[in-house]
């Protein structure tokens, strides 16, 4: 007498590894035989289970367009050859570029901040600076 | 800025699948797509082109049934190639397979599509803009062909999720811990996910049989 919370569990397993017993865990695919041996509604459940695995592997199936791997590799080249891509992309680059722009943004805003500075109308920053770094109480 | 992040995050693939791979008749394959990836990285077209002629169809595959248009998919395989080129100097060799990294890659943009695809669906007048596509059957008889294609339009209902765990399995190459490896979730969320797909589309399968 098989009990009908095994076939519930089989039918189960049958949708979570597949009809196909060689992707089951071993133990499990081990209690499967043994159903399946003794059970013919576990057979039939297994049955129809390997009929619509074969209807969805027909579905999940797409043949490639043609031309599409050279037109992969093909569209790869041409991003490579991006001029940007040449300046920003490149993991070699990369780290070049960043640095240098960096750099570059210090200088300009080192140069901006002596042009720009009240030092020149006579403002003298000493006292800023005692009360910022050194807590001074003027 | 996400798209760096994306990036970043992408870049660690290579070495995110922590477990080794159990052996396989393919592991052979596996070691040789090691080496291209490494060729790549150094710069050889050639290798890459290896690659994608190798690995390219199978991703085509994924995404288009992910998708359901075929010009899409190219889109999709595209920009995982792409990403695959950038980032091929970080791939750690004999970690993870190649072909789990890039079907992550492409698992993790098909999902981004859809997400876009869904907030474009708010927007009034959208399908006027941009109709769904048109994808031909391939040749089957006509009974076939219409079963087919009835799965595949169950398919594109399936949550995202659900949907790229069934893709990846229906072939039945993939053990599910290698589906969780592209998803990057557990083995038990795959067999959940995959429980509940194979029972909404039979069901629906059975639904039409049955009409």
């Amino acid at each position: 007498m098989i009990k009908g919370s095994e076939i519930d569990v089989f039918a189960d397993r049958l949708d979570a590894y597949s009809p196909d017993l060689a992707r089951w865990p071993a133990d499990r695919a081990g209690e499967a035989q043994a159903l399946l041996a003794r059970s013919a509604e576990a057979r039939a459940l297994q049955s129809e289970s390997q009929r619509f695995a074969r209807l969805l592997a027909s579905a999940a199936e797409a043949p490639a367009p043609n031309g599409f791997a050279f037109r992969v590799v093909g569209e790869i080249a041409a991003r490579r050859e991006d001029r940007w891509f040449r300046l920003f992309g490149s993991p070699g680059r990369f780290g070049l570029a960043s640095a240098g722009l960096c750099a570059a943004a210090v200088v300009i805003g080192v140069s901006l901040g002596l042009a720009t500075s009240p030092t020149g109308a006579g403002y003298d920053p000493g006292d800023a600076i005692d009360v910022a770094f050194n807590d001074v109480d003027l | 800025m996400a798209g760096v992040g994306r990036m970043a995050n992408l870049e660690r693939v290579g070495r995110a699948v922590s477990e080794p791979e159990p052996p396989r008749p393919g592991r052979a394959e596996a070691d040789d797509d090691d080496e291209l990836v490494a060729r790549a990285a150094a710069g050889d077209q050639r290798a890459f082109a290896r690659l994608v002629a190798r690995h390219g169809p199978r991703a085509q595959a994924l995404a288009h049934r992910f998708t359901g248009s075929a010009n899409e998919a190219e889109d999709i395989v595209q920009e995982a190639f792409w990403r695959v080129w950038r980032a091929a100097h970080n791939w750690t060799p004999g970690v993870a397979r190649f072909s789990t990294w890039l079907h992550r890659i492409v698992v993790n943009l098909c999902v981004d599509r859809a997400r876009r695809e869904r907030l474009r669906r708010m927007l009034p007048f959208a399908d006027h803009f941009d109709p769904p596509s048109e994808d031909p059957s391939p040749e089957r008889s006509l009974g076939d062909r219409h079963a087919v294609d009835a799965v595949r339009r169950d398919i594109l209902e399936l949550p995202a999720r659900q949907r790229a765990a069934i893709l990846l399995a229906a072939d039945g190459e993939r053990s599910n811990a290698e589906i969780a490896a592209v998803l990057e979730t557990t083995e038990k969320a795959v067999e959940s996910m995959l429980v509940r797909a194979r029972r909404t589309l039979r069901a629906r399968h059975r639904g039409r049989e049955e009409a």
